[in-house]
């Protein structure tokens, strides 16, 4: 850790400096042969900056370099568009072969694979590790009749026309679990009415203003409303609940079948050797045993969901596969 | 060069004004038909209605606007009063020149960001473009590309953590 | 008063010698990133997060920040006013007429008016910040989809100034905007339109890459084609001992600013209101209200002190459901949530009673931010000026420089620069034939927001249209909305009832 002294000082000098747009520092550092990583990591935020996965990557960076893990530094680019497939096919095509370069992805670019119909997918990657997951939280207004998850998803099966869910982008996680839980609950996955929002802050208005019958979002996202009593918390998709809403049901509990958690993990590019897959593996693997990254999770508020490897590898090809199926009953792939 | 050889000739209707008028409604037709032809049924909720319906105002107006480009072009672009020396109008004589080399100094820039890298790319077209703009004091220029690019570059990457293309050079 | 204590132990926390140097810190370098074209606010602030972070102290950080926000919305007017180059929507507005006036030697009393304006909109829509924070915040969720719907459609037939001189050329200028708007996968069904088998489009075209193309990369290709026609200098500098207002722009500035406040304020509380749409309302009502019409278009200093004073205060209102609610409205707001997050703040109904005294420390940044900027801002006018000093290649080359980094480190893909370039080859042909470039701005915005909250209202009354009328709030909007389409023809309607002979009513004059 930095003292505040000198990272105040460091502040007014990087302050100054962009003032004077100093032309110093251009020197590299050479980085120690045969030790990985042995240049520049380059990690991909495959969405504007600001944005989930770009925080992921920026935490990524700072704890990397924290823990001293990556002597030649770290970059973050961003690639922004169309779910992450956009970043995905630049990282598939571009980048193979290079142990360097590390794209963070999750969930929603396992949607967006398929609702985009993408000509590239996950399968052309080498996956390494999933990282964080937040569950998601399924909410009614503090008015609604509804008082538990199963009289609403009878609501739901009855009169599907009746219920007005919403959520983020059409094919996201929100939809998907919602297409989950209607195949659970024995109704048609494709009657329900879903409403799109660009971001939660939208979906959360339209609760409160009345235009929604329930809305599905990350815990996040609600867990103040909840705590206060703005709205009712139904379940929640995790095997058990959050921190941030200790009192909230599991979907399980409620009796569905359904269990989900909005994942970001890393992925690299394709065509790695077996020992540079094992040196990033192994990375990844320091990171996490780090007290930065560890703290990096207790700061955010991530929940940690750690796999790597071959396990990281056969849960991206799991999800694949229950995503692919929910999204064509829902008839978006 | 070609503006003072090219004097506009006194009070002819300039042609430039038709021609965008048809390049619009051609284009307009084109996407109307794009729009027309997307899949699944058009109703009052659905996607297709609004693509209809703009590209639809896009086509009717551009039809007026030709129209009135060939009956009555004076009621859109009157004839400039006075000798503004800075107005621009469809009466003056396009100098394309300029800005088409600009364009494709614009194109060049795009491509050549990536393999040659942010600093290199940068400075090639920092110098293409003040040339094209006329600049004649091409020491100056080169000493201020060369700050433009090294500098823009190491405050991008270094303080901003912004990263842009290293490219060839070695940074 | 509670809330006057409670902004006072504000005060108390917030000020210190070291606070007052990050707030200057902030400001200054605020406001020399936010003058680089296609680096808005929003972008400024997401880029300069980092360091906020590395700061001990979240007050420390706030105060910062709030410099930062300031500097980058006056940075961001700065080079829309000096050069026609906004990088965010909602100084649009303000370029309009501050470039006019910029031309005719008169930068220094429109950086003037916008400086001072922006501090005297923050300062009163912050004191309504600190005051109405929570009843406001209740007005926020009232909105349901149909009223945004007619929110919009009045929005839309208000700024029907904008449209210039021509109503044909006006509407087509719109209709590119509004299928700019199109473009991309549609919000409610994920359906591709006019993205032709690009997946570079599923996104849509963003506003800042249609900004910085239709203004920065047009402007200097219109600069191109007139370069022998263009004087020495980009713009005259105007007498340098010069004052920055005279007592006529401080006669002409003071109500507009008043008037953008309060169209600023409550526009900014509103969830999906944001700052662009206040901006441009703000403008056409000075524009219908002012008694120097004709200067319109020729640099109107009312058409820059509005919009900056609604644009400033838009931020404060936006605060509102972002605070109370953790409701995100505005590309920086969101920027700004993410940045909470970082501290461990969670924006929400609870914020005042867990994070009372941090919040209150916010509130006094603000105040604070505000101040600065207007102490080191107005100073600085002398120096921003001398950018119209800059040798015309030199800065154009420089303006495409920077908006091709200001689009590429946003999107990390060179499709997108080009995109942004043919855009600016789209602007270059609006002004060679006179095309207005603020409805394509107002199209991009106020289209999307239309078409997606009327299709959300019938799936939500699963297809019933008479929603549009049976609620008395909407249809209110609505009929305002019949209102400011037929007002400006209204004495023409009234006379020719009359029975007098109506003078022309050809279809596409002027009024």
């Amino acid at each position: 850790m930095r003292s505040p002294a000198l990272s105040r000082r460091a502040l007014l000098t990087g302050a100054g400096a962009v003032l004077a747009v100093a032309v110093t520092g251009c020197a590299k550092k050479s980085g120690d042969a045969g030790s990985f990583p042995s240049k520049t990591l380059q990690l991909m935020a495959p969405a504007k900056p600001g944005g989930g996965w770009d925080q992921t990557a920026r935490a990524l960076q700072k704890a990397l370099t924290e823990a001293k893990l990556a002597a030649n530094g770290v970059e973050v680019y961003n690639v922004e568009g169309a779910a992450g497939t956009l970043g995905l096919a630049q990282l598939a095509t571009k980048n193979k072969g290079d142990a360097h370069q590390l794209m963070v992805m999750g969930l929603v670019m396992v949607g967006g694979v398929v609702t985009n119909k993408s000509p590239v997918t996950l399968d052309q990657t080498t996956p390494i590790a999933t990282l964080t997951a937040e569950q998601e939280v399924i909410v009614v207004p503090k008015d609604s009749p509804y008082q538990d998850l199963a009289a609403l998803m009878n609501a739901a099966k009855t009169a599907p026309a009746s219920v007005n869910w919403g959520g983020g982008s059409a094919g996201g996680t929100d939809q998907i679990l919602i297409g989950l839980l209607a195949k659970a609950a024995g109704a048609d996955p494709k009657a329900m009415k879903y409403v799109a929002y660009s971001g939660g802050g939208e979906s959360k208005a339209a609760l409160l203003a009345g235009d929604l019958t329930a809305a599905v979002s990350g815990v996040g996202e609600y867990a103040d409303l909840v705590t206060a009593g703005e709205v009712r918390a139904l379940a929640v998709s995790g095997a058990a609940a959050p921190a941030k809403l200790p009192s909230a049901p599991t979907i399980k509990a409620a009796g569905f079948d359904v269990e989900l958690m909005n994942w970001r993990g890393l992925a690299s590019p394709p065509g790695l050797k077996d020992d540079e897959k094992a040196a990033v593996v192994g990375l990844v693997d320091k990171l996490h045993a780090s007290p930065q990254w560890q703290q990096t999770l207790t700061d955010q508020g991530w929940e940690d969901f750690y796999k790597s490897g071959e396990d990281a590898k056969a849960f991206f090809t799991a999800e694949t596969q229950r995503i692919k199926a929910v999204l064509t009953e829902i008839g978006l792939a | 060069m070609t503006a003072e050889t090219i004097a506009p000739k006194a009070r002819r209707t300039p042609v430039g004004p038709r021609i965008l008028g048809g390049v619009l409604v051609l284009l307009g037709l084109g996407l109307f038909w794009e729009a027309w032809r997307a899949e699944g049924e058009v109703t009052l909720g659905g996607p297709r209605l609004a693509p209809i319906i703009v590209t639809g105002l896009w086509v009717v107006f551009a039809v007026i606007y030709l129209l009135r480009q060939i009956f009555a072009p004076a009621a859109d672009y009157p004839e400039p009063e006075g000798e503004d020396e800075h107005a621009d109008s469809v009466h003056t004589p396009l100098d394309w020149k300029a800005p088409a080399i600009v364009a494709v100094l614009l194109a060049a820039y795009a491509l050549l960001l990536e393999p040659a890298g942010f600093v290199l790319a940068t400075g090639a077209f920092y110098l293409g473009v003040t040339r094209a703009l006329g600049s004649k004091k091409i020491v100056r220029e080169v000493i201020v590309a060369l700050v433009l690019s090294f500098g823009v570059y190491l405050a991008f990457t270094r303080l901003l953590e912004i990263s842009l293309p290293e490219g060839v050079l070695p940074l | 008063m509670s809330v006057w204590s409670d902004l006072l132990s504000g005060f108390g926390t917030v000020l210190s010698p070291e606070n007052l140097l990050y707030a200057a810190i902030g400001v200054t370098v605020g406001t020399f990133v936010g003058v680089l074209p296609g680096i808005g606010p929003a972008l400024t602030i997401a880029l300069l997060l980092p360091i906020t972070f590395s700061l001990d102290s979240p007050t420390g950080a706030f105060i910062m920040f709030a410099g930062i926000y300031y500097g980058a919305m006056y940075g961001g007017s700065t080079t829309s006013i000096l050069l026609n180059t906004p990088g965010e929507s909602s100084s649009v507005a303000s370029a309009i007429e501050g470039y006019q006036m910029a031309r005719r030697g008169r930068a220094k009393a429109a950086l003037a008016t916008a400086a001072i304006g922006s501090f005297v909109a923050a300062t009163i829509s912050t004191i309504g910040l600190t005051l109405f924070a929570k009843p406001l915040a209740g007005l926020a969720v009232q909105f349901k989809a149909q009223d945004y719907f007619a929110l919009a459609v009045l929005a839309m037939m208000s700024v029907t100034a904008l449209v210039g001189r021509s109503l044909v050329r006006g509407v087509l200028s719109l209709t590119l905007g509004l299928f700019i708007g199109l473009v991309g996968l549609d919000g409610l069904t994920g359906q591709a339109r006019f993205t032709f088998g690009s997946m570079e489009l599923f996104e849509g075209v963003s506003i800042v890459i249609v900004i910085v193309g239709l203004f920065a990369v047009g402007e200097s290709l219109h600069v191109a084609a007139r370069l022998k026609r263009l004087p020495e200098t980009v713009a005259p500098l105007g007498a340098s001992g010069e004052k920055w207002m005279t007592r006529e722009d401080w006669r002409r500035s003071w109500m507009p600013w008043l008037r953008g406040t309060a169209v600023g304020f409550p526009f900014g509380a509103l969830p999906a209101g944001g700052a662009d749409i206040p901006t441009f309302l703000s403008y056409t009502f000075e524009k219908h209200r002012s008694k120097h019409k004709a200067e319109f278009g020729k640099g109107a200093i009312e058409g820059v002190a509005g919009p900056e004073a609604a644009n400033n205060a838009a931020f404060s209102g936006v605060l509102i459901p972002l605070l109370t609610l953790g409701i995100p409205t505005s590309a920086t707001a969101a920027v700004m949530l993410a940045s909470f997050q970082g501290f461990n703040i969670q924006p929400g109904p609870q914020l005042f009673e867990k994070s009372g005294p941090i919040v209150w420390a916010l509130i006094a940044s603000l105040y604070i931010g505000n101040l600065m900027l207007l102490v080191l801002n107005l100073p600085l006018i002398k120096m921003w000026v001398q950018v119209l000093k800059i040798p015309r290649p030199s800065l154009y080359a420089g303006i495409l420089v920077f908006a091709t980094i200001g689009v590429y480190a946003v999107s990390g893909s060179v499709v997108q620069v080009l995109i942004a370039y043919g855009v600016g080859a789209l602007g270059f042909v609006m002004r060679r034939f006179d095309f207005p470039i603020a409805p394509v701005i107002l199209g991009v915005i106020l289209g999307p927001m239309m078409e997606l909250q009327f299709r959300r209202t019938l799936l939500v009354s699963n297809g019933d249209l008479t929603v549009f009328f049976t609620r008395p709030l909407t249809a209110v909007l609505l009929g305002l909305a019949v209102f400011a389409l037929i007002l400006p023809y209204l004495p023409r309607l009234i006379a020719r009832l009359r029975g007098r002979t109506a003078q022309r009513l050809a279809f596409g004059e002027d009024d």
